[in-house]
């Protein structure tokens, strides 16, 4: 803690890049070596370790060699593209299927220039922004459940 | 950042007249992290991380794996139960892979609840977005290449989805996949493009992401 610095409010250069949003690598604590020398490796290795662990606990399987003329019963994609597999299995028209999955990335592009309307940073005064976002998240949670489900209860979740 | 008896080493010295290291040096040593900083903004390092994995242990598999219709499934065997420690180099890529988009994800939801992408970042979340899509990208055709059942009819149906696009759906999808059905040149083409199309890819739009980060220093507290 006490190799913090303050910001140099007296510095008309570092004022006027705060002011833009930037410049804020310039004050807290030295990035050498406290977070590059100390904090990086324990990171690196930390995720190297991790990955290790778990290919060690669950190594990958070898399948069964592909056969043309045997569909498999289900098929599923991997865990990150089930909502949008779910998104193509139950929206009756193909092409609205594939808008909707254009739609994801389309759709994060526009968020910086949609959102410029609130100039806040905080969670708490963009509560419009989080309203769709914590909505978002569980609507794709939800469709991602859906997706391993079969298409009979895929939509209600077998719940109802 | 360097201390005297390197800075005042022959050899420092003779590489610094060339290249100036010492600036490089003053640059990194004049970055500080300000206190609004907390676990959370690991979250892009670690993505990093992963994929520095999945580039390490898929440049490894690349001398075993054989990418034809008739061999790939057997190569993919071997590298499982032959290869010295093949079953661990496969393992580690395919849970790498998880854990990359998994943290790219996370990673999105610190950029977004912290609203670091506003003014005067949103070039650096246009192309974060970009990578996202890359990354999926790299999941999508590498889930192919092994050649098994679950690889095989998942290439079967994600190449053909683009054919419900009017008009130029099916020469897409044609475009995909080499040909009107799935076979060699659909294998040769996801593989050609795990390898080398999107690394390069990813290798420009990361450097996009990480020059803007570099010039725009970290986003400011909440």
């Amino acid at each position: 803690m006490s190799t913090q610095i303050k910001p140099d409010l007296s510095d008309p250069a570092l004022r006027a890049k705060l002011a833009q949003g930037m410049g804020h690598n310039y004050y807290g604590e030295p990035a050498w070596p406290n977070d590059l020398l100390y904090i990086f490796p324990v990171v690196i290795f930390g995720t190297i370790g991790c990955c290790t662990a778990l290919a060690i606990l669950d190594p990958a399987l070898v399948g069964e060699p592909a056969n043309p003329f045997a569909t498999p019963l289900e098929i599923l994609p991997e865990w990150y593209l089930w909502p949008v597999f779910q998104l193509l299995r139950v929206l009756p028209n193909k092409l609205l299927g594939i808008a909707c999955m254009a739609g994801v990335p389309l759709g994060l592009l526009t968020i910086p220039f949609l959102e410029s309307v609130n100039k806040f940073q905080n969670p708490f005064r963009r509560p419009v922004a989080m309203a769709a976002f914590l909505f978002g998240t569980v609507f794709t949670i939800y469709l991602g459940i859906g997706a391993t489900l079969p298409i009979s209860t895929s939509l209600t979740l077998g719940l109802f | 950042m360097f201390t005297k008896q390197v800075t005042n080493s022959k050899t420092f010295k003779w590489f610094d007249e060339r290249l100036e290291i010492q600036a490089i040096s003053d640059d990194i040593a004049s970055k500080y992290v300000p206190p609004h900083v907390n676990i959370f903004y690991c979250l892009g390092g670690i993505t990093l991380v992963c994929f520095v994995i999945q580039f390490a242990t898929g440049f490894a598999m690349t001398f075993y794996y054989s990418p034809t219709v008739a061999d790939a499934f057997t190569s993919v065997e071997k590298i499982m139960t032959e290869v010295n420690f093949g079953w661990l180099i496969r393992s580690i890529h395919r849970w790498s892979a998880s854990m990359m988009v998994l943290m790219m994800i996370l990673h999105t939801f610190r950029v977004y609840l912290t609203g670091g992408f506003k003014n005067p970042r949103e070039l650096t979340w246009i192309t974060g977005v970009i990578l996202a899509v890359l990354t999926v990208s790299f999941g999508v055709t590498g889930y192919s290449l092994p050649w098994d059942q679950i690889g095989y009819w998942a290439v079967k149906i994600v190449s053909g989805v683009p054919e419900a696009i009017p008009v130029v759906g099916v020469a897409m999808a044609d475009l995909l996949r080499g040909g009107s059905s799935v076979g060699q040149a659909t294998l040769t083409r996801y593989y050609s493009l795990h390898t080398f199309v999107l690394p390069w890819l990813i290798a420009v739009f990361m450097l996009l992401h990480f020059i803007m980060i570099r010039k725009q220093g970290i986003s400011g507290p909440l």
